[in-house]
């Protein structure tokens, strides 16, 4: 257990001596989500009709960025094989790594979400249904997104390929994610949805770590 | 107190840093443990030891019973130095050319083994198979006589694996990857220790700079700091040689040279000769 919290750390420290990546997802974010209030111009009632999909490709796409050097600088300096042949199982470690990863990628996200959302109008409630949709759904991003990050591994041109094998599986967490703020809005509720997405989180806990060290795995032959 | 032997795990011999000639006929228990009268740092835990065999309250008929089943066990290698890895048949098969085959080789306490051959021969390949970070199509290793797959995890508790790249982070200070490495290994260094072994390679002054500002050499001498402070009886090297000045390699040889006296394993590739002394051979990979 000692070498999971290890790789947290080592991760941590290594996002916080190279804040450029950290950064980037999240200017991203803030950039892109706030193209589509500055195009659409000022008509609130539109606006906040498409904040919620509008804010979760954001996040989506921001979360993407940082993917494909998930598990590249690793492979690539050698940290990767001497995680491969600690006592500790890889799939811990692989745990360790996805929980570093959403700690520094996803969860700025969802910090941020908020203040985005003012330019959508959205009201304060709505605000803290996308910022719990984003709490649960952030850390499933990151999960399949190691499944994809680590199938990639060594591949010229992997980025491309990362962003088609993973975007496709990112569907149903955006559509239960954007789905609870709209349902939420609509005076529906958010309750379905966010367990939805609860239980996605739970299958992919559980299975995520598993498939991303078979696959990491293959990539060390 | 019968009831605190049978708690331990009786499961092999675990020898770290020590001398690996066991003598038998001086094995005592102090603890809960079964210590070698001749060495006393070293543990000796029996394999397949059964709890049902152990008399209440007798501890010394107990000692006869470890010690007659142990000879069983060990049989033929209670008396002279345990082998340790063995390797059979090994083959290695990249696209659809056979590197190797029928490649074979034990490794026991306090004995080294050098892989040659030609660039892409195999070497590195072998290297990683006896690690099992590649599949091996055919043949077996076993540590211990138990087969390595089998064990997985007290497998690589044992091991220690220097590959090309050092596992070394350029963002990360030199004392830091050093403490983060062990610890991924499962174990946790105090600063004092992590020091003197940056210190014993040359690095006195450069421990908290990152290692972005290290020259590739004295990278290269950061992984290697990782054998002074690893508890691994087995160490697998590929090319430990390579960038390293002709002192370096010097110091290198005297740090393989102790490991090995303190029944320490070797395997590494390297293109020159090296004297490690203590015993040791080479394997030749024929292209």
């Amino acid at each position: 257990m000692s070498a999971f919290w290890a790789v947290i750390r080592r991760d941590w420290l290594l996002a916080m001596r190279r804040k450029s990546e950290v950064l980037t997802a999240l200017f991203f974010f803030a950039i892109v989500s706030s193209l589509f209030p500055l195009g659409i111009g000022p008509e609130t009632d539109m606006l906040r009709k498409i904040a919620p999909g509008v804010l979760w490709v954001g996040a989506l796409l921001a979360a993407m960025l940082s993917l494909n050097r998930m598990f590249a600088a690793d492979h690539q300096d050698g940290t990767l094989e001497q995680m491969a042949l600690s006592p500790t199982p890889l799939a811990l470690l692989v745990s360790g790594k996805v929980l570093a990863h959403w700690l520094v990628s996803g969860l700025p996200l969802v910090l941020l979400a908020p203040v985005l959302g003012l330019q959508f109008d959205l009201s304060a409630r709505a605000m803290l249904v996308l910022m719990a949709s984003l709490l649960i759904g952030t850390p499933l991003l990151s999960l399949i997104g190691a499944i994809g990050a680590a199938l990639t591994l060594g591949v010229r041109g992997g980025g491309v390929l990362l962003s088609l094998l993973v975007l496709p599986l990112y569907v149903p967490a955006l559509i239960f994610g954007a789905g609870a703020v709209e349902a939420d809005i609509a005076g529906l509720g958010a309750g379905g949805h966010l367990s939805l997405l609860a239980a996605l989180l739970v299958l992919a806990v559980f299975f995520a770590p598993w498939a991303t060290t078979a696959a990491l795995r293959i990539a060390l032959e | 107190m019968v009831n605190d032997y049978r708690r331990a795990t009786l499961r092999q011999i675990v020898a770290p840093r020590a001398a690996c000639r066991l003598d038998i006929d001086r094995l005592a228990i102090i603890g809960q443990r079964f210590w070698c009268r001749q060495a006393c740092s070293f543990p000796c835990i029996i394999e397949g030891f059964p709890p049902s065999g152990a008399p209440d309250g007798r501890p010394s008929n107990f000692l006869e019973k470890c010690q007659r089943l142990f000879r069983l066990r060990h049989n033929a290698t209670s008396r002279t130095t345990a082998i340790m890895l063995t390797a059979v048949n090994l083959a290695c098969v990249r696209g659809d050319r056979r590197l190797f085959e029928g490649v074979g080789f034990s490794l026991g306490a306090g004995q080294w083994l050098q892989v040659e051959g030609e660039n892409g021969a195999g070497k590195t390949s072998l290297l990683r198979m006896v690690c099992g970070l590649l599949h091996m199509p055919e043949g077996e290793i076993r540590w211990n006589g138990e087969l390595v797959g089998d064990i997985g995890d007290e497998y690589r508790a044992d091991l220690l694996y220097l590959g090309h790249a050092g596992g070394i982070k350029e963002e990360l200070t030199a004392l830091e990857n050093l403490r983060i490495g062990a610890a991924l290994g499962g174990q946790s260094l105090d600063e004092a220790v992590t020091l003197k072994a940056l210190q014993r390679l040359g690095l006195k002054g450069r421990e908290d700079l990152p290692a972005r500002f290290l020259s590739q050499g004295q990278k290269r001498r950061v992984a290697l700091a990782r054998l002074l402070t690893s508890l691994a009886k087995l160490w697998v090297l590929d090319e430990p040689f390579v960038a390293l000045d002709v002192r370096a390699v010097d110091m290198l040889c005297a740090i393989i040279a102790e490991h090995l006296q303190n029944g320490g394993m070797a395997l590494f590739t390297s293109h020159q000769a090296v004297n490690l002394g203590g015993s040791g051979s080479a394997l030749r990979l024929a292209a």
